[in-house]
């Protein structure tokens, strides 16, 4: 696991959600913040901030109806990421964004500006060759490598089989396998 | 099993390697970009929305009036945009007469409502005393009913509902406003006035028999309206047709 860090007493901090407490609220947050950030991010999203905003919203007034542990909350975070971004693209009648990603619209900072360039330029050639790739086959992709969930999570969230989630990842795979080689053969 | 499935099953582990962050050999193009995807979620969270943060700073319990005060205060806003545009959209006549409607109302409000100043009341009780007689009802007039004798279905249902004594002014109106409403009273149509004295184009003007305007009458003075005997008042009307006719509203 890499996206973030993991609560201990997650029952306990939980419990405390569902009562209200600010405090399991902010844990909670700053647990999956980053990933579900990181994840809007990589579908293409803009207005990150708002959207991140919402999902959270949706989770803290929703956490009563949730019964299970860590892995089962990350995965139904990560659903109602998922929905609220088919409804952010439906509200606005707005396909997923083909448009290369923008380095100047993106406030982040690294450590160094040295660093900092070579991440963005990583980053933009990174999402660049996810919009290659179909809808939902950049969906699975993004939510295993990004939200860092099993297969069976994903299918979770997508409302697909395992089946169809190991083929869309494969031909989402190859698909990338197939570029990467043919630009180095033309390098 | 194949080697078919072999190589399938070494491609399946590798990509789940690939996916999971694990170091492939010979596709360190895929590699690179699969760090650099999970390289991402190491960036600075966004800020969150004022609302999400007085949540994260006070809980549920103080922060969920919040935003159902916003929302009402939004769904007002929102009613009286409506209104607004909806007002804008009437016609030249439509607005005439939503005028008139507020002016009449404001004036007869002010002049029925004792807690109006005296200089207010007092001009506002003159206007409504002025007009008053426009809308009281003729008692010295013997009233009786008018049974239509119009060819088309929607005239031969209409039945006259007759008062000549009421205590309280009837008035000869059409539509809604004038129609009785199940388990009310009916207070009548009056049949005096220019609308019920000058024969439209196209309409004649029925003679009643005697029995029918005696027991019209007779009606009226009980308090109920309705006229009884469907083959003395409307002959000419359908027997389908004035069946309903207690149920239809009035037209002079």
């Amino acid at each position: 696991m890499h996206a973030g860090p993991v609560i201990d007493d997650f029952d306990e901090v939980l419990a405390r959600a569902r009562a209200g407490s600010a405090e399991a609220f902010t844990l909670l947050y700053e647990d999956l913040v980053r990933p579900v950030a990181a994840y809007l991010r990589a579908r293409g999203v803009r207005d990150v901030e708002d959207l991140t905003s919402e999902v959270f919203l949706a989770v803290f007034t929703s956490v009563g109806r949730f019964t299970g542990g860590q892995v089962p909350f990350r995965s139904w975070v990560f659903t109602i990421a998922h929905r609220r971004l088919v409804d952010h693209w439906r509200s606005g009648s707005r396909s997923v964004p083909q448009a290369p990603y923008e380095p100047q619209d993106d406030d982040r900072s690294t450590e160094s500006a040295e660093n900092q360039a070579l991440d963005v330029l990583g980053e933009e050639r990174a999402l660049e060759l996810l919009a290659m790739l179909t809808d939902d086959q950049r969906e699975v992709l993004v939510l295993r490598i990004v939200a860092d969930l099993t297969v069976e999570q994903v299918a979770e969230v997508v409302g697909k089989r395992p089946g169809a989630v190991k083929a869309l990842q494969r031909r989402g795979l190859s698909t990338l396998r197939r570029i990467l080689e043919s630009e180095a053969v033309t390098l | 099993m194949s080697t078919f499935d072999d190589n399938q099953d070494m491609r399946a582990q590798s990509d789940e390697l690939l996916l999971t962050g694990h170091t492939v050999p010979d596709e360190p193009g895929l590699v690179d970009l699969v760090a650099t995807m999970r390289r991402t979620v190491d960036a600075p969270a966004p800020r969150p929305t004022p609302a999400l943060a007085m949540l994260l700073r006070d809980g549920i319990a103080t922060t969920a009036t919040v935003p159902v005060r916003a929302a009402a205060t939004a769904r007002a806003r929102r009613r009286l945009g409506r209104l607004w545009r909806y007002v804008a959209g009437l016609g030249l006549a439509g607005k005439i007469a939503l005028g008139a409607g507020i002016a009449f109302a404001g004036v007869t409000g002010a002049a029925t409502v004792g807690a109006v100043p005296a200089v207010i009341q007092a001009p506002a009780r003159a206007v409504v005393n002025g007009v008053e007689h426009l809308f009281a009802p003729r008692s010295n007039v013997p009233v009786v009913p008018v049974p239509t004798s119009s060819a088309t279905p929607g005239a031969a249902t209409d039945t006259p509902r007759t008062t000549s004594s009421g205590e309280r002014p009837a008035f000869s109106g059409h539509g809604p406003a004038s129609r009785p409403t199940p388990g009310e009273t009916s207070p009548g149509i009056l049949l005096e006035g220019p609308s019920s004295q000058t024969a439209r184009p196209g309409e004649a003007t029925p003679t009643l028999p005697a029995q029918a305007a005696t027991q019209a009458t007779e009606n009226a003075d009980s308090g109920s309206a309705t006229v009884h005997g469907k083959s003395d008042v409307a002959p000419s009307a359908t027997p389908s047709a004035a069946a309903r006719s207690d149920k239809a509203p009035a037209h002079p």
